[in-house]
Formats: C-alpha cells, structure tokens, sequence
C-alpha cells in the first residue's frame, strides 16, 4: 500500500514539475521580443526565466546568431548576453555553470571565427575555471589564439595560469608565444617589473610598487642608494629608485630627497621634492630650510611651495621670511601657498609685499594670495592701500574690493573715481559697480559724461547699469538719459546712446527709437549716424522693425542708405534662422527705390545659407 | 624617418647643473644673442593621433611640436603638410617615446590607447597630456598612476573647468560654486544633478550602431593598429576615427567621452579627490554587447551620502545643481538662499590652481588635475559605464578598487588585451 502511494506520489510530482516546466518555458520569438530589456527589473526576470528554462532555448538561441551580415537580427546576440551578464550576477548564479556549457557547446560546433569570437566573448563574461577546457584548443589556433588567450586571461585563476605556463603548440608561432608572454607577465603583475629596459634590480622595482618585506628592507635600501648614484641608469629609473627608497626606508630617507635635490635632472629633483612633502615632522623642514640656500635656483621656489604645503612653524615661518626675499620667483611661490596657513600675520605681510611690488605679475600674485583670506581683514586692508601706493598696487586693492562686494569700503571707492590714471579710474568704477549705492548714480553721470578714457567711460557705464538693476531704478535712470539729451553736445549724445544699448531692455529701446526719430525727422540731424549705428547693433529684432520703418519712410537717398547698412546689419546679428532671414528682406525689398538698394539687398539675400 | 637630434631641455640642465653650482640657467646672452631660445626655455612635444582632437593640440601655445603620429597615413599626411618644417611624422608611438628630444607627449588617440601609451610614456621618462577619458576601464588607470609616479613624470588630463572657463551651460565658473560649497551654506551631505537640466548634455548622437556589415579596411588606414588591445571586430567606418566613441571596446558612448568633462568638476566641488562612490544604481534599458546607447539615469553615492545623479531626461529648470539639507543651487547660480552672489563674494577663494601645463612641467609641481585625481574622476565615468553594460548596479571599494564578490563587475575592471599589447 505504501509502495503504491509512494509511486503514485513521485508519477503525481513528475507530472505536475512537467506542467509547470511547460507552462513557464518561452520560445525563441517571445524571448527576443521582449529585448532589449526595459530595465534592470524586466531584464532580471526575463533572462532569469531563459537561464531556468530548458536549455534548448539557449541552444537555438546560440545556433541562430549570425553577426556583420545583411539582415542579421541584433537581438539574438543581445539575448546571449544578457543572458551571460545576468548569470554573473552574485545573485542569480544558480544557472551559471548550465549557461556557460551550452555556450561552450556552441563555441566548438560553430563554424566561422566570427562566431567563434562571440561565443569566446561570452565566456569572457560568464565563463567559469571549466570554460577553460573548451577555450584551449584555440590557443595555437593561428586565427583565434589572440581571442583565445585573452579569454583565457579574463576567467582568470590557477586554471588559467596553468593552462598558459604550460600552453606547447606545435611550432610554436611566435605571435602566439608573445600573446601567452604578455598574458602571464600581466597575470603575475610583472609588466612593470622589466629589469633589462629599466636597469634596476628586480627588488628595487618591486619596492616601487610596495614597501619590501621586512627581512629585505636593508638590501633594498642599498641597492636604491646604489642606483640613484649610477648615472648609466635613465632619469626616470633613478627617480623610481628613490621611490622605492622612499617606501623602504622612509625614516632615514631625508638625507637622500635632499641629495636628490641638487640633481641635475628634472624628474629627479621632482621625484624627491613631491616625496618630501610626505615626510611628516618638523625636523624635516629645518632640514629643508638649512639646504636652501644650497640648492640650484631652479629648485629653490620650489622647495618653498613644497614647504607651504607643511603644517609646521619652520615651515611657515620659511613661507613668511620668503615673501620678502630678493628672488621673485622665491617670492611668487610664497604668495601660492601662504594662504594655506592664514592667519592676520600672513596677511600683513602680503599687505607690505604688495607695497614693494614692481611688476603686474607679482601685484596679480598677491593680490590672488590676499583673496584666500577671510573678510573683513581683506578688503579693510584693500581700503587703506586703495588710495595709496603704485597705479598697479591701487588697481588690485579696487578689484578687491570689488571682488568682495566690500560695501564697508564704500568711500575708499568713491575717493579713487578722479584717480588721475585712467586704468585707476577704470577699476574704480568696476568696484562701484559692485558696491555702489544709489545716489552714487548723479556721479556716475558726471564722470561719464566727462571721462575722457574709453575703457573707463565704459566701466562707468557698466556700473550705472548695475547700480540701477541692484536698487529697481531703471526707469528713473533712462529718463534720466533722455532729460540730458535735449541740450547735450553730439559726443555727449553719443555716450548717452552707449548707455542706453548698455541698457539694452525694450524701454531703452523706445529710447533709441525716439532719439533716432528726432535725428532723421527732426531737429538732432547731427546725431543720426550714432543713432543708427546703435539700431544697428541692437540685440533685439525688434530693432529690425524700427529700421525698416525708418527706411519706408526717409526720402533723402544718403540717409535711406545709412539706414539700410544698419538693417544689413541687425537682420543676421538678431535673427539666427535663414527662412526668418528671407522673410524679413522680402518685406524690405520692395521698399527700395535706387539700384544701389536693391543691389544691396540682393546680396543680403544671396549671403543667406 | 629623419629624426635629426637638438639638445632636450634634459640634457641641457644636465651639462649646466654639473657646470655651474649657482645656476643651472645659462642666461641668453651667453648663449648666442638676444633672439636665441636657449633649450633650456623651450619645451617640446610630440601629439600622437592627429583627429580632431589632436589637430586642437598642436595649436596649444608654450611648446614646439617636432613629431606627430598617427596610423591613419592619410591623416598623418595632410597633418604633416600643414605645420612648419621640422616636424617629423609616424605610425608607430613607440618611435616616437624612443626620442631623447621629446619632452612632452600629447596623446588625442581614442581612449583605449590612452592607458597603453600614458605607462609607456611615463617609462620613457615623457612627461604627459593626455586627452579624457583618462582610461577606458578602472584597471589600466590604476596601472597609469602607478607608471607616472613611479617614474617621476608629469601628467595632466586634458580638461579644465575645474580651474577655468564657463561651465557649459551652467552659466558661471565652477570658482564660485566651490566656495559656495566650501562654506557649508548648503549644508552636508549635498546631491549633485548632471543633466540637460543644469546645461550639461550627453550626446546620445554618439551612440553606436547594431547593424554594421563589414567594409574593406581603406588602404591608408592600419587598422590592425587602430584596433590595438581592443577585441578583433571586422572593419567598419563607424568604428573610427570620430564614431568610434558609439562603442564600448574603444570608449563609451556620450558618458564615456564627455563624462569626465562634467564630472571631475564634481569630484573637485565635492573634495572627492582621494575617493570614489560606494555604490551605483542604474536606469536603463538592455545595452548592446558592442554599441552604447541611450540611458535614463545612473546613480552614485559616495560612503558620507553625498550622491552623484547622471540625469538623461528631466530638463525642467527647477532641478538644482547642487542640493543640501540647507539650501540649492540652480542652474545660473540661482539659490533659495537670498543674496546669493553677495554671499559667497565675501568669501575667502580656495586654493589656487596653475593652469599652465607647461609651468609644471618646468617646476615639477603636481598639475592640479592630474594622474591621481584624474583617475578619480575617470573611475566615476567608468562606474556608470560599467552599470550601463551590466544592466544593473553594484558595490564599490574605494580603497582597494574593486567590487566586493561582484565578479562581472571586477572582469570589467580588469579587462584583458589583445597580444601584444599590456600595460
């Protein structure tokens, strides 16, 4: 009775596994519809049902690649990777062994190296320590050992090693002999171990990499000496040996990366100046300091920013002694790294160097150092030098002030715009800019009506633009503009117009256009070249509009010209699209009365893309 | 190839440094009158792969290009035709390292030669600027930073908006949102956004196609060198010169090309120089197993919970930049924190940094984006690169630049090379 159940149990399970395996199997045309795989979750799910499913599907998959023909699915490759990306996963390896043996199957009765090439592919993804059973035979194969090997080399493990250390094909071909080489020297990390290219002992080279073990620190550190001193080796080797001392013998190294310091050899010096900074300690830097004065120029700058990258007061009291020392470029490598340390010393320091300083690089280079300070020490000191000092020095304590919005530096400001050099001026103007207030606005006017610097007057401009943005006060500014206007001188008028194109919104548009109006119909005719000349390099297509209003309406043929030069123009500096270019001339061109017109015109119209 | 020998700045420095105790600059007047540039001045370099890219360095000023390389002849030809006399050119970059009068290497080749040829630079002794990525996978850029400091060289990755110029579409310079950064406003951890957004693009144009049929290799081409380490694929047009990035054996699509442009930036604002994220979350449909393609978002957390977000997608104006538990930043440097720009004008500047290569060349000073913290941002890149073909995410270690028990992520790392290439 038991026996009967029993058998009846097991043909129940049987049969219920055999539905189940039915009803959950997938056939070849639902697999690759769902490809390519929407997302993590969906490509989970589906290569997980493929990879758990019968292994004919992955069969007939493998059989049906066809790859670089016309009319080959890309869809059947994708599934088979997918597929071996999927049973990589730590978490869905169940099904790994099972993928990686049909794929196997496929690589051996496959014909064409293209494919075999795929399917060694796929073993480079999800192939185990047996794939390599199957990959072998490929390694003497003329045609694949590149594939082969390198396969080999992705599974990776004792296998793999083995497999290659004991590779012996019949004659040996040399490419196949060079790519087993190159596999294993990559495989035991002996690529950068080249004793002959290099020169260096075989320790000295694995010291670079690692700190030797301990029972071979001494031998090391000699043969490291030795090299260093060997000037048969390359400048690189022997900066490699100092290295590899550096990891051996760290604590006694000093000596050495001093020693190193004098070489004549960039990347020597370099090497042991960039191994110095890691040298932890005072004692290192009164070393360093003591040897200074030593050293070969080149290096002395920069031992001093290798030192302003130490936390030590030796160190920094080197960095503060060597803002004022005789050499600029002593002096430039004190200024690029005293901000490290900070500190209202520091500070007061660069303030005395800025003093002293004679060149535009040196005042940049200190006036960059003083910015890595906190406020309000920076721009209080940038106050008191800003009328004092140098033209350079007063410049750079201005574009302090500016640079921090200083408002507490207001009056500093105000007292530098009648500077009497123009770049002073200049700069002035740029930090009131920034830090103006504004009533500062009626001097603004003053001054840009009456500078007679262009790089000034235009940093006047630009700050009237800003103080009037910063406090809502556009519209009070251009009627400001237009009250001056009426009385004003043709240069005055001129500059005015500038600041309504500074302006550049619609209002000051319709400025312009009323100006410009009054200049062709009116009573500003000496003003109609500047008028239209600011139309022209409007910003706006709109400006396009006025102007060809303008030109529909003028007589007189030399303005008519003028006007139409202005529109060539604006149309291709505010409208960017050739269709949109095209319309706009067709509207003008049958506006034109004189040859000259439609000749220019039709070169506008030709020049379109 | 006619290589004709001047004394290299090295050797120079050499015979003066054992001659004059006090100087190892002879001054030029000594030397041979006011217009004579003494070797000691004058830096030279060689730029191998003269594409797009590489044309862009030959124009960089501060030193004398007298080699050129490319394995595309006709490339190589026209280049040649258009610089000065003087200037040798050849197909092999190993020629090239050989050269005692080459100081500086300039690589613009497609990223899976830049490993190769950065190691084998440094073991030349060459000092190095090498185009972004730094390395196709995490593994040959461990190898790079270990040839360059080992060897005592110089290396700069060719990008810059850490140190200057407008940030794509940002709107400002990364100098002021890193003191922003710096002063604590926002608050910590902080979240950064890359995307359309916050003006930054991924250029899915670049992606690769999945339906190539093979052509004839152009005779001019040696393709079998283009191909270098990458896996033998038959020839197509598509899989060089300026295309090649739409493929996963020689770049990675969009992210792999542009990614270190937009996110060493990040890595400087965040002080992650040292470091890489923890752990990397992607979404995205099934990548092809040759050609990168679209994505939606990939995203990286580092060990103290600040996140990196590659965002695809979203190009709403109100995603931030940079977001912290006590205030954002936008796009144009606009905050929920009033008076921004004021507030972080008062602010001390950071440390500064040398833009001029070619300075640290001469004084041998780390450049400040450089072998190791450009590894750094190019690990970021290759993390999602990695996410993107495994279809999935995964943990990382910073430290020992694995992934714990994630064998298919560490074959990616670790990626063999075709013989008879290694690094």
């Amino acid at each position: 009775m038991t026996n009967l159940c029993g058998f009846r149990c097991v043909l129940f399970i049987a049969l219920a596994l055999g539905a189940a395996a039915q009803a959950f199997a997938m056939t070849m045309e639902e697999a690759l519809a769902e490809l390519p795989a929407k997302d993590s979750a969906h490509g989970a799910e589906l290569f997980e049902r493929i990879a758990s499913g019968d292994e004919a599907l992955i069969v007939a998959l493998c059989d049906s690649v066809r790859l670089w023909e016309e009319g080959a699915n890309p869809k059947v490759p994708m599934a088979l990777h997918g597929l071996a990306t999927h049973v990589t996963h730590p978490e869905h390896g169940a099904n790994r062994a099972k993928v990686a043996r049909v794929i196997e199957g496929a690589l051996n009765r496959t014909e064409g190296p293209e494919l075999k090439r795929f399917f060694m592919n796929l073993l480079r993804v999800c192939g185990d320590a047996s794939s390599l059973a199957a990959v072998a035979p490929y390694v003497c194969d003329t045609t694949l050992f590149e594939d082969a090997v390198y396969t080999v080399e992705a599974i990776g493990g004792d296998g793999a090693l083995l497999l290659l250390e004991n590779v012996a094909c019949e004659d040996m071909p040399a490419a196949v002999r060079t790519a087993v080489d190159t596999a294993l020297m990559r495989m035991r990390d002996t690529v950068m171990r080249d004793t002959d290219k290099t020169g260096l002992d075989a320790m000295i080279l694995a010291a670079a990499a690692a700190p030797p073990a301990q029972g071979d620190s001494v031998r090391v550190a000699v043969l490291c000496r030795e090299a260093l001193g060997n000037n048969q080796l390359s400048d690189q080797a022997r900066a490699t040996a100092l290295r590899a001392l550096a990891n051996t013998d760290a604590s006694n190294i000093l000596p050495d990366l001093i020693a190193a310091a004098g070489d004549a050899s960039p990347l020597v010096w370099g090497q042991a100046l960039q191994l110095a900074g890691t040298l932890p300690g005072e004692d290192a830097s009164r070393a360093w300091v003591k040897q200074l004065p030593k050293l070969p120029a080149p290096v002395r700058p920069q031992v001093i920013f290798m030192l302003g990258h130490r936390d030590d007061n030796t160190a920094r009291a080197a960095v503060r002694e060597a803002l004022a020392a005789d050499a600029l470029d002593l002096r430039l490598a004190a200024y690029e790294t005293i901000g490290r340390h900070g500190g209202k010393r520091a500070l007061t320091a660069l303030g005395r160097a800025m003093g002293k300083a004679e060149s535009a690089t040196e005042v940049e280079a200190i006036k960059n150092a003083m910015l890595q300070f906190p406020e309000p020490d920076v721009s209080r000191i940038a106050s008191k030098g800003a009328g004092r000092g140098g033209k350079l020095q007063r410049i750079a304590y201005l574009e302090i002030i500016s640079g921090r919005c200083a408002k507490q530096q207001l009056r500093s400001v105000r007292q530098c715009l009648k500077d009497k050099e123009p770049q002073v001026r200049r700069a002035a103007f740029a930090a009131l800019a920034a830090v103006g207030e504004q009533k500062d606005l009626e001097t603004l006017f003053e001054h840009l009506l009456a500078e007679e610097d262009n790089a000034a007057m235009n940093a006047a401009r630009g700050a009237i633009v800003d103080i009037a943005d910063r406090y809502d006060a556009r519209a009070a500014t251009l009627k400001k503009i237009e009250g001056f206007f009426g009385d004003a001188s043709l240069d005055i008028r001129t500059r005015l117009l500038k600041t309504l194109d500074a302006f550049g919104d619609a209002n000051a548009l319709d400025a312009v256009k009323q100006i410009t109006e009054d200049a062709l119909f009116g009573d500003l005719t000496d003003t109609r070249a500047a008028a239209l000349e600011t139309l022209g390099a409007w910003r706006d297509a709109r400006a396009c509009d006025i102007l060809s209003d303008f030109f529909e309406r003028l007589e007189d043929e030399e303005t008519r010209m003028a006007t139409l030069r202005q529109l060539l123009i604006a149309v291709p500096r505010t409208i960017s699209d050739g269709a949109k270019q095209k319309a706009r001339w067709a509207r003008v061109e049958p506006l034109c009365r004189t040859d000259a017109e439609k000749q220019a015109v039709a070169e506008a119209l030709e020049k379109i893309k | 190839m006619n290589s004709k020998h001047t004394p290299s700045r090295r050797d120079f420095l050499k015979s003066a440094g054992a001659a004059a105790a006090g100087f190892s600059i002879v001054p030029r007047h000594v030397l041979g009158g006011a217009m004579f540039t003494a070797p000691s001045d004058e830096i030279t370099r060689a730029v191998i792969g003269v594409g797009g890219m590489g044309r862009g360095h030959l124009g960089y000023p501060g030193a004398r290009t007298v080699a050129i390389c490319d394995v595309d002849r006709k490339r190589l030809e026209e280049t040649l035709e258009r610089l000065d006399e003087g200037v040798d050119g050849y197909r092999d970059f190993r020629e090239v390292l050989a050269r005692d009068d080459v100081d500086v290497v300039h690589i613009a080749t497609p990223p899976h030669w830049h490993g190769i040829i950065s190691a084998e630079a440094a073991r030349a002794g060459k000092d190095i600027w090498c185009e972004k990525p730094m390395t196709r996978t995490i593994g040959e850029g461990r190898k790079v930073v270990e040839a360059v400091q080992q060897n005592g060289v110089m290396f700069r990755l060719n990008t810059w908006f850490r140190f200057r110029a407008d940030f794509y579409g940002f709107g400002s310079t990364v100098h002021p949102i890193k003191k922003l950064v710096k002063s604590g406003m926002l608050g910590w951890p902080l979240t950064v956004t890359i995307g359309q957004a916050t003006g930054f693009d991924f250029k899915f144009q670049w992606s690769g196609h999945t339906d190539l049929i093979p052509e004839p290799v152009p005779e001019e081409l040696d393709y079998d060198f283009w191909l270098g380490p990458a896996p033998y694929k038959p020839y197509h047009p598509h899989r060089t010169h300026s295309t090649f990035r739409g493929y996963w054996d020689y770049d990675g699509g969009g992210l792999g090309d542009m990614g270190q442009h937009y996110l060493d930036p990040v890595q400087y604002l965040l002080e992650k120089d040292a470091t890489s994220p923890v752990t990397v979350e992607v979404d995205a449909p099934q990548q092809h197993y040759d050609a990168a393609g679209e994505w939606r978002r990939i995203e990286m957390t580092y060990e103290d919970g600040c996140k990196i977000i590659l965002d695809a997608v979203n190009t709403g104006s109100d995603i931030p930049y940079i977001e912290g538990p006590e205030g954002k930043l936008y796009r144009g440097f606009r905050s929920d924190i009033p008076d921004i720009k004021r507030k972080v004008a008062a602010l001390p500047d950071p440390e500064p940094q040398e833009p001029d290569f070619y300075k640290a060349v001469r004084t041998r000073r780390k450049f400040p984006l450089n072998e190791a913290n450009g590894h750094r941002s190019c690990t970021i890149v290759n993390l999602g690169v990695i996410a993107l073909r495994l279809g999935r995410g995964f943990s990382y270690d910073p430290v020992r630049e694995e992934s714990p028990g994630d064998e298919a992520v560490n074959r990616l790392i670790h990626q063999p090379m075709r013989s008879p290439w290694y690094i």
